[in-house]
């Protein structure tokens, strides 16, 4: 029956619902991912009373949750995409830090080193000078060195956090998983009577979810909603959830990889990761740090190749020829752990110049042997059949293989990764820094004409009668004898080249001229091997002979620099669009607490007239009463 | 829009984080006084810096040998003045020698000075430099270049040449070789040197020039006079080349020498005229020595003396001028590390320049970019109290 009582405490019972719910939203305003809900309010069918329909009050038809998918859609991809930045350019920078620091800058380094070697050069007997020249040489590897170190332990660091991440990923991944349950089993009818704040922490949960890793996910019927991880593989369906794991690489033990197990078993997905904090660990380590390690690798091999080479062709103070400055040693190939036969493959480096940075997988199909870039995906051409003798040689690099070998079996090569810390100094005796050229040459002390000797310099460091006297004897002016014999034709200024040295005579030699080349032995003050490793300095040896060892460190810094730059950047510009699509997230959903006071003060206002109306109501029934009584 | 009360709050409180993020960064450029704290900055900057520091380090090192070069030519300039010194006194005792006045004693006290010359110039040759190494040894500056073997002295260095970088393609020797300075003078008056063979009369030398060059070809002549003043010219292979009859005051010419006499020549007195080899300073020293040493009795051995004083005269000259041509080379380097040093200097000055612009701060720029900052930090800071004072439930009392 439709009355004024009935309908004023249906308006009574509804706006307790609403004050209800308004008091709900201003509970939930601080609480992260609450969306504000409504009551829906609709009114009560009308009761047909002759004269015309009677209204017969209000009800509450559903309590809706104010929410936008593809709005919160759009949220997770810019946090996915914050996330990713966020660890990226945090930790490149620190590496940016660790470049500009003066106490570990190879770039300083090379300073330095070039700076003793000069002043070396100005004292080149001096056994103290000789001694801080090592001191330098030292400190300038430990540069390289202490700089790989800290990279190491960046990488290290990046490890932890990928492992740590993942497990992460797990506790979210098993809490949407529970929370799927929960929403699945939940009465719920249309679009208006769902469990809304369950719906909350659900996506509150994928929120969090696509900081750490890149997702996609699809909402079910039932509510439930379905995550994808990578390229598309399952990592929550319905109530069960998939887990991530971190896994040692197949080939090399100190690399972490991230598998993810599903009921075919499990597989190693890092390379289908992307976003998230995990994505930025991942494109960190992948992108920026392990290249870098590599590049400095490469730069300390070019390094000590041009400085050995040079100083292999000097002489030092006790007569003997220098030998390596530097020792450099490229890290070992690393065999799968699939593999059947016994052969290992050791690494040596042939031309730094020629040196990439970058890893290869060397395989066996049983005949043959392919080496092909791992990043770049092409196939490199080996020369050479692997034995000791002949070893296989491709992008600067030489293997050498030792036992044997089965069909399938293969091996990574990364043979700059860490390689830096290898770079030492090879000698301690300060007597065996190479600073004097192997050889001499003078003019006999009764030459009449007016010919003049150059110096003379090493062609051929190598050369098994480099330091065997030599005496060039003019037959007449034009002509000349070696050790006297032969006769060759004197052209001046023409280099003569002997027995790996090449020096060159000049002016007009009278007959019976003579020129002597001998081993400069006992030549303390000569420098002039010093001055040719100066040379090194700005001579080309990195990239085919076009980039100095330097311009290679430079660049290595301003990469490293405007990688974080960019980082930086692009992570502004991240967050500016994250706020965005917040802004458009929370204008939806966000609860704004003026707005519910004006509801408070909207359903108290309607709440108390619904009250009069009942007050009104029973006095008329007392006004009722009161008639009859009389 | 409709702004929740999250999101008003969020974005005040972002405003206020931001502009503190902007003042951390400036603060800690202006503490620093560098606007580059890492290649991130700047990255191309960076790169130009790290090349630009590289130039300044070169400069300090060029100067750092610029400095040692001139302290080694100083000290080598020095010792070649000594040595010009000692020549003169050498040239003076020839003179006295060679004077008729003197007797066979006070030449003997004569060859005495001499030879304490001979041992001072020795002693100069084996100069060594601040760190005990033989500053005219060339390479083998270990050991004493210049060794005494009997009367003479030889040469155990070699003629190496240290040279150091004083700027970009700028190289200098910081010595001369022992070689070029004693050893390789050209003998003789630089073209030939006059030996007398036997002295039997009194004839002796007093001129030996070379009038034609053309005429001249380089051998072993021998020049000998007969009883009867006829003299004739032998060349290496014993062929007479040029004869006649002398006359006092009268020039010998052959093949475009030309010798100048002074005297009678007696029946087998004989000079050697030979091309002009090199010539060790010690060696002039040495016959002089010998030439003052031997007792001379008669006219004979007066002219022998008095021949031997002629060629070492001669020879003192060559040796003199070479000193000189060697302190002037000395002395073009002395300036040439002077000139460089201040050309380094200006450059240095604008690699500095060049550098301060890309690392350094522009502290007004940064100070007054650091007041606006602060004021739009304040300005966030009371917009977001207002904005968070103002609420719809503080007026439903």
């Amino acid at each position: 029956m439709a009355d004024l009582l009935a309908n004023s405490l249906s308006g009574l019972r509804a706006f307790q619902r609403a004050l209800d719910t308004i008091g709900h939203n201003i509970a939930n305003s601080a609480t992260p991912g609450y969306s504000r809900q409504r009551v829906q309010l609709g009114s009560l069918p009308p009761q047909y009373a002759g004269v015309g329909y009677i209204g017969s009050g209000t009800q509450v038809t559903g309590v809706q949750r104010l929410f936008d998918d593809m709005l919160a859609a759009q949220t997770r991809e810019a946090s996915s995409a914050v996330g990713r930045l966020e660890v990226f350019a945090g930790i490149a920078a620190r590496m940016d830090k660790l470049l500009a620091d003066e106490n570990l800058s190879p770039a300083r380094g090379m300073q330095n080193f070039y700076g003793a070697l000069d002043d070396l050069a100005a004292d080149p007997a001096s056994i103290e000078m000789r001694e801080n020249f090592l001191t330098v040489a030292d400190a300038t590897a430990a540069r390289f060195r202490m700089l790989d170190a800290q990279f190491a332990a960046l990488g290290r660091e990046a490890d932890a956090a990928i492992k740590a991440t993942v497990e992460e990923v797990n506790r979210v991944t098993e809490n949407i998983a529970a929370l799927n349950r929960e929403i699945a089993v939940a009465p719920k009818s249309g679009p208006e009577r769902q469990p809304n704040d369950l719906f909350d922490q659900r996506d509150r949960l994928l929120d969090q979810l696509s900081t750490l890793v890149g997702v996609t996910s699809t909402v079910q019927d039932d509510g439930s909603v379905n995550v994808y991880i990578g390229s598309g593989q399952p990592l929550v369906v319905g109530s069960n959830h998939y887990r991530l794991a971190s896994a040692q690489s197949s080939y090399d033990p100190s690399r972490t990889e991230v598998t993810l197990s599903s009921d075919a078993g499990s597989a190693v997905i890092t390379d289908t990761l992307s976003g998230g904090r995990l994505g930025g660990l991942l494109d960190y380590r992948d992108e920026l740090l392990n290249p870098a390690r590599r590049e400095l690798a490469r730069i300390a091999a070019g390094f000590a190749q041009s400085i050995n080479e040079q100083h292999a062709a000097g002489m030092d103070l006790d007569g003997r020829l220098g030998g390596r400055l530097f020792d450099f040693t490229p890290r070992e190939a690393l065999a799968s752990k699939r593999n059947a036969g016994d052969a290992r493959v050791s690494v040596g480096i042939e031309d730094a110049g020629a040196l990439k940075s970058e890893r290869y997988l060397l395989r066996f199909d049983g005949t043959s042997w392919t080496l092909s870039g791992i990043d770049s995906g092409r196939t490199v051409a080996l020369s050479g059949s692997g034995t000791a003798a002949d070893p296989f040689r491709a992008d600067g690099l030489s293997f050498t293989l030792d036992g044997t070998a089965q069909a399938g079996d293969s091996f990574l090569l990364d043979p700059l990764a860490g390689a830096a810390a290898s770079l030492e100094v090879a000698i301690s005796d300060p007597r065996a820094v190479a600073a004097a050229a192997p050889i001499r040459s003078s003019a006999n002390p009764g030459n009449t004409g007016n010919a003049t000797i150059s110096p003379g310099e090493v062609v051929d460091a190598a050369h098994a009668n480099l330091l065997d006297d030599v005496e060039i004897t003019f037959i007449d002016a034009s002509t000349y004898s070696i050790n006297g014999a032969g006769s060759y034709t004197y052209t001046p200024g023409e280099p003569i080249t002997i027995n790996g040295w090449q020096l060159s005579i000049s002016g007009t030699p009278d007959p019976g001229d003579a020129f002597s080349i001998t081993a400069n032995v006992n030549g303390t003050g000569d420098n002039r091997n010093l001055a040719a490793m100066a040379a090194q300095r700005d001579a080309g040896v990195l990239d085919g002979g076009s980039t100095d060892v330097e311009a290679a460190l430079g660049r290595l810094v301003s990469r490293i620099g405007s990688q974080t730059s960019q980082a930086n950047a692009a992570l502004g510009a991240q967050n500016a669009i994250l706020a965005e699509a917040q802004a458009q997230r929370e204008a939806v959903s966000g609860v704004n607490l003026d707005e519910e006071a004006a509801e408070l003060l909207r359903f108290q206002q309607a709440y108390q007239a619904a009250a009069q109306a009942i007050a009104v109501a029973d006095e008329i029934f007392q006004t009722l009463l009161g008639a009859v009584r009389r | 829009m409709r702004i929740s009360s999250w999101m008003l709050y969020q974005t005040g409180i972002n405003g206020i984080l931001d502009r503190q993020a902007e003042l951390a960064k400036l603060q800690q450029q202006i503490a620093s006084g560098r606007k580059l704290q890492t290649a991130a900055d700047d990255p191309a900057g960076a790169a130009i810096a790290l090349n630009l520091e590289r130039g300044l380090a070169d400069i300090t090192q060029w100067n750092r040998n610029a400095e040692r070069l001139r302290s080694r030519l100083a000290r080598e300039e020095t010792t070649l003045g000594e040595i010009g010194n000692v020549l003169t006194r050498v040239r003076e005792l020839a003179l006295t020698g060679a004077n008729a006045t003197q007797s066979s004693e006070t030449r003997s006290m004569l060859a005495t000075e001499l030879r304490q010359i001979h041992s001072q110039l020795l002693e100069l040759a084996n100069t060594r430099d601040e760190s005990g190494r033989y500053i005219f040894g060339g390479y083998q500056d270990g050991s004493a270049p210049f060794v005494k073997q009997g009367d003479s002295v030889v040469f155990t260095g070699d003629a190496g040449e240290r040279r150091l970088q004083i700027g970009p393609s700028r190289e200098l020797g910081d010595t001369d070789s022992g070689y070029e300075v004693f050893m390789r003078t050209p003998g003789g008056n630089g073209d030939f040197r006059v030996s007398s063979g036997a002295n039997n009369g009194d004839i002796i030398i007093t001129g030996a020039e070379l009038r034609d060059r053309a005429a001249w070809s380089a051998d072993d002549y021998t020049l000998d006079f007969a009883a009867d003043g006829s003299w004739q010219v032998r060349d290496g292979g014993g062929a007479v080349i040029a004869n006649g009859m002398y006359e006092a005051g009268q020039p010998i010419s052959f093949r475009g020498v030309e010798l100048r006499f002074e005297g009678q020549p007696a029946a087998g007195d004989s000079f050697q005229v030979s091309a002009a080899s090199s010539r060790d300073m010690f060696g002039i020293v040495q016959d002089l020595i010998d030439a003052f040493a031997t007792p001379a009795s008669n006219a004979a051995d007066h002219a022998r003396m008095q021949n031997i004083v002629f060629t070492a005269l001669e020879e003192l000259d060559g040796q003199n001028s070479n000193i000189l041509s060697v302190r002037a080379g000395v002395g073009a380097r002395l300036a040439a590390v002077d000139q460089q040093l201040s050309i380094n200097e200006s450059a240095a000055l604008e690699i500095e320049q060049a550098r301060s612009n890309i690392v350094d701060l522009d502290y007004a720029k940064a100070i007054s970019e650091m007041q606006m900052k602060l004021a739009g930090l304040q300005a966030s800071q009371q917009s977001f109290v207002r904005i968070q004072g103002l609420k719809l439930f503080d007026f439903l009392r």
